[in-house]
């Protein structure tokens, strides 16, 4: 009996499974191990598990995060141990921590900030110096308008991006690869594709989507204090 | 770049990238390098559909057991993903390995379905893999085939090298030995066994698997013809090629391997759950069904294999939900002690149990009973045929009186939605075989409201196709309805059909003739099949791909006319383009089936004594108590 948070990857081939495929894959997962879920009542019961935030299809990561609720009495090592033999290649379960039973906030709520990598793995010689160059600069500006189409109202909307921005550098390598902290979660949620398309813009350069590999490094909430933590520190 | 970095390029910008990407749990992976043959099982249709088809998972299983063998699985690219993979050079290419299709040494396709021919076509031209037999080298992969359609392979016989008939656990693994010897010779590792034949090594391959029981190689053979345009006979080009290519059988269910940790897909697909098979074969005989007569005898798994393989099966791969599989799932031989502990072992494990194919007048109101303890789904029958006279000319052995009890135990279980399958344009059939279509959905609707509890909905669906004269069966001889023919048959059902609580379901008249073009072709109807790919043809069992316009365009300009293939009734005496596959049940067996159904004859299920079909020619029938208990 239990709630858990685990920390997992979602790494390879495997990245290209959608958040609902995702939720079906933990289930079959736990339903190979002898770890139990608790159901929720009612006419469709369904297993008690909820990712912290939803990742984009074809996205990488090393930071994702899913709730649990257990039946049965098997504790954070033990639920590790089940599921790293039960797991597909490409889901590798990091950590695994208790939280208060009680809690009324759920990690996903909690959810302030994420960190990413963007790769460029496109054959533009120029892309990363013109790039690099540019980050200052784009930083430097009032406000940055993306432009994005929107589903629900069925038009562009433009949101300037600048305040979800906490932080945008390059690695120091040969590669382009950018480093970036965004605000995430249900307030000001921004997608790092929408920034770097926002910096090839500002930088002139075209933005083709399959140049680019995203993967997400870390989710972070904000503890009693005000401090910015990873959320493998959240306890509910 | 590495063509797994191109395709993922492409990843991005197509629809269910999934399905591309492999890595599934239990999809296996090898070192290249420490296998000695590479087998591409390739199904002609979409991911989605390939992974729910337990065949593959199976012949994965078999061919992975090996370990000098390593198989992958490639399919039928969607029509986005094939856009770029053209327009980017990117080969038809493995999903385990991401390799492309031409470096493997044997491309394997099942043939399930006609209307997935031209994705055959399609797929062997995206591999970058000539589409004729005769213009492959010993570069080029073996190109194989396997599956209900190879029992009448002319169609397709200048696409393939050869096809596997029957059973494919046993002549895989034969028909991959003699590929890997072929490999070996050709990389000069051995010295073929006799090189004073003048022969070309990919012709000592052909001629060695000829030599395989189950085997067939087209090429060894010429089709004849009379000037009427009828076949006449298979010349044989070379003297030791066989007469006649007898099917392959596994007899023994139980120990023959079975995939318990089968692939386990992350997305979606059309069947997502665990699948048992039950048994192989069927004793009923209806005339109309191939598999009927293809897959004899019946070869049941005991029990306890069975209650292992479920148990063991939920456990590998964490479905929730379990399905019997079987070409009639109520005519194994102890099925209800069976479903009972089959039921009690999936509520333990919160298993849903699908029991698909139950005929109507062998499952008890117990397993209804049982079925109805976990989910309440609707119920499917199939009468088939309207009235007992024309019930009586397909063989379909079941009475009204059968329909009308089930239909009634269902609705007083509390069953709401009950779906009816019947075929029109059988052969001896009149408007009032369509009228009794009618009268027994209307029937069944005044039993709900006789006996029925429950107000609310109440539906049964009428899902009716069009009959499609299949080769290896009793009504090969028949011509099919012509389009015209159909549509007017579906606007009088739809007219009389028109009633509360009835709903009407029906199939383009336009595949059906196709598929029946196809299901009974010759070599030359193969010309067609390509010229319609070069027109742009695939997926042609999706509505939304079937293009009807481009294959009569097809036909005109290669001179093949469908309609004689489809509307004419062959003479009893005719050579058959089939002719020299034998399926175990002899033609004799299916000319006397198809006298007696002219007489309106049934012919009993064969457990109640033998029919003499032609099966016993090679093996025995195999013998099950029926109703026996097992403990």
């Amino acid at each position: 009996m239990g709630r858990f948070l685990i920390k997992f990857t979602k790494e390879g081939e495997i990245r290209y499974i959608s958040h609902l495929d995702l939720l079906r894959v933990f289930q079959r997962a736990f339903r190979r191990t002898d770890v139990r879920l608790r159901y929720s009542q009612g006419y469709n019961p369904h297993p008690k598990i909820s990712f912290a935030m939803p990742l984009s299809l074809g996205f990488e990561s090393r930071g994702e995060y899913v709730e649990i609720e257990t039946e049965s009495g098997h504790g954070p090592e033990q639920i590790i141990r089940e599921l790293a033999e039960s797991m597909p290649r490409g889901l590798q379960v990091l950590a695994c921590s208790p939280l208060a039973e009680t809690s009324k906030t759920s990690p996903g709520a909690a959810v302030e900030f994420a960190s990413y990598t963007a790769e460029y793995r496109g054959d533009d010689a120029a892309m990363r110096d013109s790039l690099v160059a540019g980050i200052l600069p784009f930083l430097g500006e009032k406000e940055i308008i993306s432009v994005k189409y929107s589903k629900k109202k069925k038009k562009d909307i433009e949101t300037d991006i600048r305040p979800s921005i906490r932080s945008l550098s390059s690695a120091s390598d040969t590669r382009l690869l950018l480093t970036m902290m965004l605000k995430a979660g249900n307030v000001g949620n921004l997608n790092p594709e929408q920034l770097v398309k926002a910096l090839c813009r500002f930088c002139g350069r075209e933005y083709l989507e399959y140049e680019w590999r995203y993967r997400r490094l870390d989710m972070f909430f904000r503890d009693g204090k005000g401090r910015i933590r990873p959320l493998t520190d959240f306890k509910g | 770049m590495d063509l797994s970095d191109k395709i993922e390029k492409l990843l991005t910008r197509v629809s269910k990238p999934a399905s591309y990407m492999g890595g599934e749990l239990y999809s296996v992976l090898k070192e290249p390098e420490d296998v000695e043959l590479h087998f591409g099982f390739c199904f002609p249709d979409l991911y989605e559909i390939g992974m729910s088809y337990l065949g593959m998972q199976i012949i994965y299983h078999v061919l992975n057991e090996q370990p000098w063998i390593w198989c992958q699985r490639l399919f039928a690219p969607g029509t986005d993903m094939e856009a770029l993979m053209r327009s980017e050079g990117v080969p038809l290419f493995t999903i385990e390995n991401k390799q492309p299709a031409r470096e493997m040494d044997i491309l394997g396709f099942t043939l399930q379905y006609e209307l997935s021919f031209t994705n055959i076509i399609n797929m062997l031209d995206l591999a970058g893999i000539p589409v004729l037999a005769k213009d492959r080298d010993d570069t080029m992969p073996v190109i194989a085939a396997g599956g209900n359609c190879s029992f009448s392979p002319e169609p397709l016989a200048d696409v393939f090298d050869f096809f596997m008939l029957g059973d494919g656990e046993d002549v895989l693994i034969e028909v991959s030995e003699a590929v890997r010897e072929y490999k070996r010779e050709l990389s000069g590792m051995q010295e073929p066994a006799d090189t004073a034949d003048g022969l070309r090594p990919k012709e000592r391959l052909l001629r060695k698997l000829a030599g395989i029981d189950g085997v067939y190689v087209p090429s060894l053979y010429e089709p004849q013809y009379a000037e009427n345009g009828c076949m006449t006979g298979h010349r044989k080009l070379w003297d030791g090629a066989p007469d006649r290519v007898v099917k392959r059988f596994v007899m023994d269910m139980d120990t023959v391997s079975y995939p318990l940790r089968p692939i386990v897909p992350f997305t979606d697909t059309v069947h997502d759950r665990s699948v048992i098979e039950l048994f192989r074969g069927c004793t009923r005989g209806c005339r109309f069904c191939q598999a009927g007569m293809i897959c004899r005898p019946v070869r049941e798994r005991s029990p306890e294999i069975i209650k292992e393989y479920s148990y063991n099966s939920l456990k590998n791969t964490g479905y929730d939900e379990m399905s019997l599989l079987s070409l009639s799932t109520s005519d194994y031989s102890r099925i209800e002690p069976l479903v009972r502990d089959l039921m009690q072992g999936c509520r333990a494990m919160d298993v849903g149990l699908s029991l698909p194919s139950l005929r109507l007048d062998s499952f008890s109101e117990e397993i209804l009973k049982e079925i109805m303890g976990v989910r309440k789904t609707g119920l499917t029958f199939a009468p088939e045929a309207g009235t007992q006279r024309l019930r009586d000319i397909i063989n379909k052995s079941i009475t009204e009186e059968h329909i009308y009890t089930a239909a009634e135990k269902a609705i007083r279980l509390g069953y709401s939605n009950i779906k009816l399958y019947f075929m029109i344009g059988l052969p001896g059939e009149t408007d009032e075989d369509l009228d009794g279509i009618a009268e027994i959905a209307r029937q069944i609707t005044a039993i709900n409201r006789e006996v029925s509890e429950k107000k609310g909905r109440f539906n049964v669906t009428v899902s009716v196709s069009n009959f499609v004269p299949k080769a290896q069966t009793p009504f090969q001889w028949a011509a099919q309805d012509t389009p015209e023919e159909f549509n007017r048959k579906h606007l009088y059902l739809k007219d009389r059909l028109k009633m509360k609580n009835v709903s009407y379901q029906y199939h383009g008249t336009e595949t059906s003739f196709l598929e029946a073009v196809f299901a009974r072709g010759d070599r030359r109807v193969g010309r067609a099949l390509i010229r319609a790919w070069e027109l742009g043809c695939r997926f042609d069992g999706w509505t939304e791909h079937f293009d009807y316009s481009k294959w009569l365009q097809a036909f005109r300009e290669t001179g093949v006319d469908p309609d004689f293939y489809a509307h004419r009734g062959r003479a009893e005496d005719e050579y058959l383009p089939w002719d020299l596959i034998d399926c175990g049940v002899s033609k004799e067996y299916m000319l006397k089936e198809k006298h007696r159904s002219e007489e309106g004859l049934q012919t009993r299920d064969c457990r109640k004594g033998c029919t003499g079909c032609g099966i016993k020619r090679y093996q025995e029938c195999p013998v099950y108590e029926q109703g026996a208990n097992y403990s």
